[in-house]
């Protein structure tokens, strides 16, 4: 008899108690309150960063279990919100980069972007398409960079937090960024604004 | 491609996000944002974002809290359980290799007898009948109760060190 079922009442024992440890660390009502202050916001990031709003809803929900499992995660009472808010968006870019480095082995950098630009989800449900078009343009990381920087409102050091680059190559990305989508918008208004 | 930052794009970024550009800002910053290609670029960029932001919040459908809750909770309980059983199988491997090594080294040690079974099974089955007293009489009977004590001694061992190693390794 296999040693598992000799011991099955000790090992589920401990079991139930580690799963509580690292669950513990934010009750379910807790988790509630910052499941709806932040759900939302990460379903934005995820839906614009992707361009596919099934993808996001996989990954945001993927996102919150592991925040959830995760025993270095940090806790609401001791590390307040905007800590744990950062490391779920750490997470959902960790799963952003691992979607996209799956069907081929290189880095997003080099991947075309009509991997990405997938029609149909955000572009149907997008009640402007002021940014949409222009936002498919633009590489994946420039996009999460883009979407950190100025939808969110986060600071270089919180972006470098999340995405994991250095925080003093931000700044340099994140200028080439915003002056690439500026460019693209430019031109996206200048046809519209010919017709008138 | 040349970094230019302009000191005015903290201040712009803020009434931006916060809302109040255009009306809340003043007269000479609205001026500059025409002739400052990062401060335009910052206004229409910004601007686009916090209404695309608005836009899909608005949008979004999240599940239920509870049903995440629940699949941390699974998830969690067997990633614990995984954890758990990790020294459970060291101590299994230890035990194994703990018990084959006597016996090899046994064998090992016994191989310079290897004729002599040989010949003893070839008796064995030339022999039409097989009587009890052949077997106690024959000369390996001395090894085949070496080997009875050495594989007894082996299996305890092997259970005493598992649950040693079982014992020792830390468990969360």
């Amino acid at each position: 008899m296999p040693w598992d079922l000799a011991l099955p009442n000790p090992l589920a024992g401990e079991a139930d108690a580690a799963a509580e440890h690292t669950a513990a660390q934010m009750d379910s009502s807790a988790f509630a309150g910052f499941y709806e202050r932040s759900a939302r916001p990460l379903w934005a990031y995820l839906v614009r960063a992707s361009c596919d709003a099934a993808l996001a809803d996989d990954l945001m929900q993927e996102s919150y279990v592991r925040f959830l499992c995760a025993e270095r995660a940090p806790s609401l009472a001791e590390d307040g919100e905007v800590a744990a808010r950062l490391y779920l968006f750490r997470i959902a870019t960790n799963l952003l980069h691992d979607h996209w480095r799956r069907p081929r082995a290189a880095s997003i950098d080099e991947l075309p972007e009509e991997l990405f630009s997938i029609e149909g989800g955000a572009a149907q449900t997008e009640s402007q398409a002021e940014l949409g078009p222009a936002l498919r343009r633009m590489k994946p990381r420039e996009r999460q960079l883009l979407w950190l920087a100025h939808a969110e409102g986060y600071s270089h050091r919180e972006i470098a937090q999340v995405t994991g680059l250095a925080s003093a190559s931000i700044r340099l990305l994140l200028f080439r960024a915003r002056r690439k989508i500026a460019r693209l918008l430019r031109e996206q208004q200048k046809p519209a604004g010919g017709s008138q | 491609m040349t970094l230019v930052s302009c000191t005015c794009e903290k201040e712009i970024r803020e009434l931006v996000e916060s809302g109040q550009w255009p009306l809340a800002a003043p007269p000479e910053l609205r001026a500059h944002t025409s002739s400052c290609r990062a401060c335009a670029d910052l206004v229409l960029v910004a601007g686009a974002f916090q209404r695309a932001r608005a836009a899909t919040i608005a949008a979004a459908k999240p599940d239920s809290p509870g049903a995440i809750w629940w699949r941390a909770q699974l998830r969690s309980r067997q990633q614990a359980f995984e954890r758990i059983q990790r020294p459970l199988m060291g101590a299994q491997v230890f035990a194994l290799v703990a018990l084959l090594l006597p016996i090899v080294g046994f064998a090992a040690f016994e191989a310079r007898n290897f004729p002599g079974w040989l010949a003893w099974l070839g008796k064995l089955s030339q022999s039409a009948q097989l009587h009890a007293g052949d077997l106690s009489s024959t000369s390996t009977s001395g090894s085949a109760s070496g080997l009875i004590f050495v594989v007894v001694a082996a299996a305890a061992f092997a259970l005493v060190a598992g649950v040693a190693v079982y014992f020792a390794t830390e468990r969360k």
